[in-house]
């Protein structure tokens, strides 16, 4: 046979022939490619924009309605405040969407007549009508409320106008986070010890009493927590610190050549893998064309990721995370997020105060003169310095700024005689004093004395955007709906005999359903529910409809500013391809862990 | 009778009574259904309502600006699309047949619904003003609730009776779809709404007075049902003629196509264009079909086949990129899918026959859609396109799913492929589209995509969103028909090799059709879901069913104002994309059912 091929005319020869078009299909392809980069290259000289990432750098002359930086320094805090708005929504959302979603799907296969016919009612209307006409109601239907100006001035329960949603909320302080990891810890050691009675229950059969066990030790540690404990959460940022410390002093080249090093190892490892499986008894050690190819391929995929890696696209990115400041003014950057860690988690958290608006209308403040420095210790309402108020609709005025929180001042950010935008942090504050969470009632506040508009104060409880308020209902209902199809759909395929099975031991329905049918129902529901799950993230990108400022509608304001398309539609297929390949290699993960071991 | 009521009574307290949580979750949700229709009842009816704001607009979300003059076009659209459907259900009609108490029993039904309504509206309903307090007003008087409660429970009462009554009259279920299609044409000329009326000063006449609703539109509905009911017997009439039905499933593939370039648009051709360019070219291609059906059975055509086949296909992708009319492009196209059937197909005398008509009829098919759809438009309309409002929803809906799914085949095929560099592109492409959300992509079609073509080409933003559409849309046909491809087991590919197929007629004669078969349902949800996703184009700008709805009606002032009625219109867009939507997914269920899928 083999030596029958040889003498075959090339242009007969099967292997020849397929090898022949698919290169062909390839050099096809790349022309195309490159027809269309060739006329991009074209358009782009006549209309005077060249292809740049520098306005990554340079400050945006937009503001952002809500987010993380709301007058962003670069463009690159700008998109990076459109992420973690979008991530917002995603996150949340997930969790809300999942809860109500296995909740409908059970309501669907009750046997309560009203409530299955009202939950497939429910279904059939939020399935059948297009995602972005029900944003676009809810929207409409938070707007046609009045507007806030006709409100009284006052604290209120809940609160709906035209500007959005107010209810109670606990808020968030300078302790707040370590009061969430000290409580994640003591969740954990509450499971584990649970875990260890259930344990002791199977070994000597006496009532172990598990449940009173953790519960005991949950609330006991929590109330320990509460006053006080929870600066044992601190370790972290200490810990942090010093990770920060250490990653500071790693040059840029060490992550290129961890990477390629990393790239190179799986690389081999996965064609050594390969070539071992040749040798075994079946394959009897005969490649294939498909063989040599996969392991060409993987060679060049090595090599073009090395390559990539000392290029100035593997500089730029090892710049990111050695979290060079040239590299467009953000904070991006693994030192930077221990530093940050440190920040928030050290045993006193410390925080940077930012200048706020004291006047309506007041844009930037120019401080005159600092009335303490570092070391001082200053207490709650102290004034903390003098400055001039300036603004394109206002008068300038010496105004006093005061202090959010009784603290330690760490270090004046600014110097006297500097003009610094609103938002922009001026004092750098360890915070000796103030509650974990405040719970607080939403309260109309006018903007100043004189003005005769009004706001949701800040800190105030939690007042939800308009199109916040849309686009997360929109998605979170969307998503509950073909969430509760998967639910019913997996908990259809759990066979009788099993929920039967628990009925005859005597199991309450409650019971069965956590016991018997949900934990095998999960296996079936879990890829349908990560393709919802990326589907939410995909939808939230509908925020743009109803100005909710996630990264699309970030991305989009930018490039009406700065003219660059393309970058932005990189950047958004860069970001929208890694949210996507997160989630699903999270949910493969779970998938590979709920397997079930087979023999 | 007292059993009867004992164990009718028996079952509600099984089914809704069982155990305490039972009662709890029956009684909670009853009382949240029960708020949320009152609600919806004060919502619809309240004063601050103001659903003329609908009514009167319905030219502007049907056709948006298509003028008036050329109205009679639309109306032959839609009048033609009736008569396919008409004949269409005459062709296929079954012979199920239902007892007339079956339509008794949905009257009766209807009129429970009803009486629940009539007895739980609201006699009050509130809403916040601009100023904050909240204003409540009577919507439903008790005379009016009375006056209505009597009638309804009457017929109810009737068609209760009626449908115990055991007629031994039964219909065929085809039919009656026409008998429950006479109601609303006779309520037409039946009913009378309000239209708004103005006085000299352009000022709203009220009350509104009271006019058959649109009087301009009931004549041609009327006629429009005549037609539908004529062809319905046209179709029974020919049932058994099993050609027609097959012209007819390719008459459907064609209507759209007919009614966009030729009916909808008004082309304006002219002839020197035709004789010079259109003629040759269909004689040419219609000569080389004819060459090749002839020719084949000659041995040395034979034998230089497959290169001829080669040419062929080299040919049409050389046609892509360069600059030849594009009939030749296309016909180019047909003759590269026409030669690698020919060798299949022309075994007989009478396959050559057949094969030389289709080719004929195929070209002319062509010539005639794409002069059509070349040619400029003869109407003439404020903004950038003809279509706009429910045309132009329909126009995304319908050409993203046609070209799209062709797309999706090969890329699903490609995915599939043993060749590995192939399937690495096509997996790549897949990946790529589907990661990125689809208001991303119209985004690069709106601003992005003019900056990748040549200088000088530029489209109408509504042929980029298509092109952005056929992509987006075919990665997700695509991976539902790699479902599809990988249900087919081994053997079916071992036997198609076993009987000497070459692997076009592998793929084309035995694995697709099984493959699309099996998967049908989730191609129909992925078409629903194309038809919802074309509202999207609201957000790049398009004048599309939802962007009149949400803001062209919103800022109409002038002749009368309609600012601040947005949620009327919205609940009225999401109303009709919900009839369109249900309709369709019912009908996928329906098919899944007749096909037998998911059960063995």
């Amino acid at each position: 046979m083999k030596n029958a091929m040889k003498y075959l005319l090339f242009f007969r020869n099967v292997v020849f022939l397929k090898w022949a078009f698919q290169v062909i299909f390839l050099f096809g392809i790349l022309s195309i490619i490159w027809n269309y980069i060739q006329n991009a290259i074209v358009n782009l000289a006549d209309t005077n924009i060249a292809f740049s990432w520098g306005w990554l750098g340079e400050t945006p002359g937009v503001s952002v309605a809500e987010g993380m930086y709301t007058l962003p320094n670069s463009g690159l805090q700008m998109i990076q405040t459109g992420m973690i708005n979008m991530f917002r929504i995603t996150l949340t959302g997930i969790l809300a969407a999942t809860l109500l979603g296995t909740f409908l799907g059970i309501a669907r296969l009750s046997s309560n007549y009203i409530v299955e016919k009202s939950s497939t009612g429910l279904l059939e209307v939020v399935r059948n009508v297009p995602l972005l006409v029900q944003i676009y109601f809810f929207q409409a239907f938070v707007l046609s409320f009045p507007r806030l100006e006709v409100f009284e001035v006052g604290e209120y329960f809940i609160h709906i106008s035209a500007k959005g949603l107010a209810f109670p909320w606990f808020n968030r302080g300078p302790n707040a986070y370590l009061l969430m990891v000290y409580t994640l810890i003591v969740i954990y050691i509450a499971n584990k010890i649970y875990k260890w009675r259930v344990e002791l229950l199977e070994k000597e059969g006496r009532d172990t009493k598990p449940f009173l066990w953790s519960l005991g030790i949950l609330g006991s540690l929590l109330v320990i927590g509460w006053y006080g404990g929870f600066r044992a959460a601190g370790v972290f940022g200490f810990l942090a610190g010093y990770i920060s410390l250490g990653l500071e002093s790693v040059p840029a080249i060490v992550y290129q050549g961890l990477v390629s090093g990393v790239a190179i190892y799986i690389g081999f490892k996965v064609t050594k893998a390969f070539i071992d499986s040749k040798k075994s008894e079946e394959a009897q050690g005969i490649y294939s064309d498909d063989d040599y190819f996969k392991i060409i391929l993987n060679v060049v995929v090595v090599l073009l990721i090395v390559l990539l890696m000392f290029s100035s696209i593997g500089a730029g990115f090892a710049g990111f995370l050695v979290g060079d400041e040239i590299t467009f003014k953000a904070d991006w950057g693994l030192p930077q997020l221990f530093h940050g860690i440190e920040n928030k988690l050290d045993w006193y958290p410390h925080i940077d105060l930012e200048i706020y608006e004291v006047i309506e209308g007041m844009k930037k403040a120019e401080i005159t003169n600092w009335l303490i420095k570092p070391g001082d210790n200053i207490t709650e309402g102290q004034v903390v310095a003098t400055a001039y108020a300036t603004g394109n609709k206002i008068d300038t005025q010496e105004v006093e700024l005061k202090a959010e929180y009784t603290g330690k001042v760490e270090s004046l950010i600014v110097e006297e005689g500097k003009a610094i935008k609103i938002g922009i942090p001026f004092y750098e504050l360890e915070v000796t004093d103030a509650a974990p969470f405040v719970f607080s009632r939403p309260k109309v506040e006018k903007v100043n004395e004189t003005s005769k508009f009004k706001r949701y104060a800040k800190g105030h409880g939690k007042s939800l955007s308009v199109g916040y308020f849309a686009i997360w209902l929109g998605v979170v209902l969307y998503t509950a709906i073909f969430i509760s199809e998967v639910v019913r759909a997996g908990i259809m395929a759990v066979s009788k005999g099993q929920s039967e099975a628990g009925m005859s031991l005597g199991l309450r329905r409650g019971a069965l359903l956590r016991l018997v049918v949900l934990p095998q129902a999960i296996r079936v529901m879990l890829p349908p529910m990560g393709n919802q799950y990326l589907n939410l993230a995909k939808n939230t990108s509908l925020g743009i409809a109803v100005a909710y400022p996630e990264i699309v509608a970030v991305g989009q304001t930018l490039y009406n500013q700065e003219g660059q398309t393309l970058p932005v539609f990189l950047i958004w297929m860069a970001f929208y391809s890694s949210v996507s390949l997160t989630i699903s290699s999270i949910i493969n993960y779970y998938n590979r862990k709920m397997k079930i071991v087979e023999r | 009778m007292v059993d009867v009521i004992k164990k009718k009574a028996k079952e509600v307290q099984e089914s809704l009574f069982s155990s305490v949580g039972s009662s709890v979750l029956t009684i909670g949700t009853s009382y949240l259904v029960l708020n949320f229709f009152r609600g919806m009842f004060g919502f619809v009816m309240s004063s601050d309502k103001d659903w003329l704001a609908v009514l009167n607009n319905m030219q502007l979300y049907m056709v948006q600006a298509y003028p008036e003059s050329d109205f009679i076009r639309v109306w032959i659209s839609v009048g033609l699309t009736f008569v396919f459907s008409g004949v269409s259900i005459g062709l296929w009609r079954s012979d199920d047949r239902s007892n007339i108490s079956v339509m008794f029993d949905r009257f009766y039904k209807l009129g429970l619904g009803v009486l629940f309504f009539t007895i739980v509206a609201p006699t009050f309903t509130s809403y916040m003003g601009n100023d904050g307090y909240v204003i409540t007003e009577e919507v439903f008087s008790r005379s009016s609730r009375i006056g209505m409660l009597i009638p309804v429970l009457l017929i109810t009462v009737g068609f209760f009776l009626l449908k115990n009554r055991k007629i031994n009259f039964s219909f065929n279920n085809s039919d009656a779809v026409f008998l429950y299609l006479s109601i609303p044409i006779a309520l037409i000329w039946i009913i009378e709404l309000p239209t708004i009326q103005l006085d000299q000063n352009k000022d709203r006449i009220i009350p509104d007075p009271l006019m058959p609703i649109a009087n301009t539109t009931k004549v041609p509905w009327t006629v429009i049902f005549v037609l539908f009911l004529l062809s319905y017997f046209i179709g029974i009439y020919f049932k058994e003629v099993k050609r027609l039905k097959n012209i007819m499933s390719i008459s459907w593939f064609l209507l759209p196509l007919l009614i966009f370039s030729w009916i909808f648009k008004k082309p304006q051709i002219e002839m020197a264009e035709v004789l010079t360019g259109d003629i040759p070219i269909f004689l040419i291609f219609f000569a080389v079909g004819l060459g090749t059906v002839l020719l084949i059975n000659n041995p040395i055509v034979k034998k230089y086949y497959s290169i001829y086949i080669g040419v062929v296909i080299v040919a049409t992708i050389a046609g892509v990129f360069i600059s030849i009319p594009m009939l030749a492009k296309a016909c180019l196209l047909l003759l590269g899918l026409f030669v690698t059937v020919v060798p299949a197909v022309s075994t007989s005398q009478q396959g050559k026959k057949s094969l030389i008509i289709i080719w004929a009829v195929a070209l002319v098919t062509l010539t005639f859609l794409l002069r059509g759809g070349a040619s400029e438009t003869g109407i003439v309309v404020p903004g950038s396109s003809i279509f706009g409002g429910f045309s132009l929803t329909w126009l995304l809906a319908i050409f993203g799913t046609y070209v799209s799914f062709p797309l999706g085949v090969l890329l699903a095929l490609g995915r599939n492929s043993k060749l590995p560099i192939v399937r690495i592109i096509c997996t790549g492409i897949i990946e790529l589209v589907r990661s990125v959300p689809y208001i991303t992509w119209l985004f690069f079609a709106s601003v992005t995509l003019a900056v990748f073509l040549p200088a000088g080409v530029e489209f109408n933003l509504i042929v980029r969103v298509l092109m952005v559409t056929a992509f987006f849309s075919g990665a997700y046909f695509a991976e539902n028909i790699r479902g599809g491809l990988q249900s087919i087991p081994k053997g079916q590919y071992e036997a198609a090799d076993a009987i000497g197929m070459s692997p076009f007629q592998k793929i084309g004669l035995i694995v697709l059709p099984q493959a699309l078969r099996a998967v049908i349902p989730t191609l129909v949800s992925s078409a629903i879901t194309a038809f919802k996703d074309s509202s999207l184009v609201t957000i790049i700008g398009l004048f599309d069913f939802l962007t009149i709805g949400k803001t062209v009606i919103d800022n109409q002032s002038v002749p009368v104002n309609f600012v601040g009625h947005q949620r009327e219109n919205l609940i009225f867009v999401a109303v009709v994309y919900w009839i369109f939507t249900f309709t369709l997914s019912r009908r996928s269920m329906k098919i899944e059912k007749r096909l037998g899928l998911g059960e063995r």
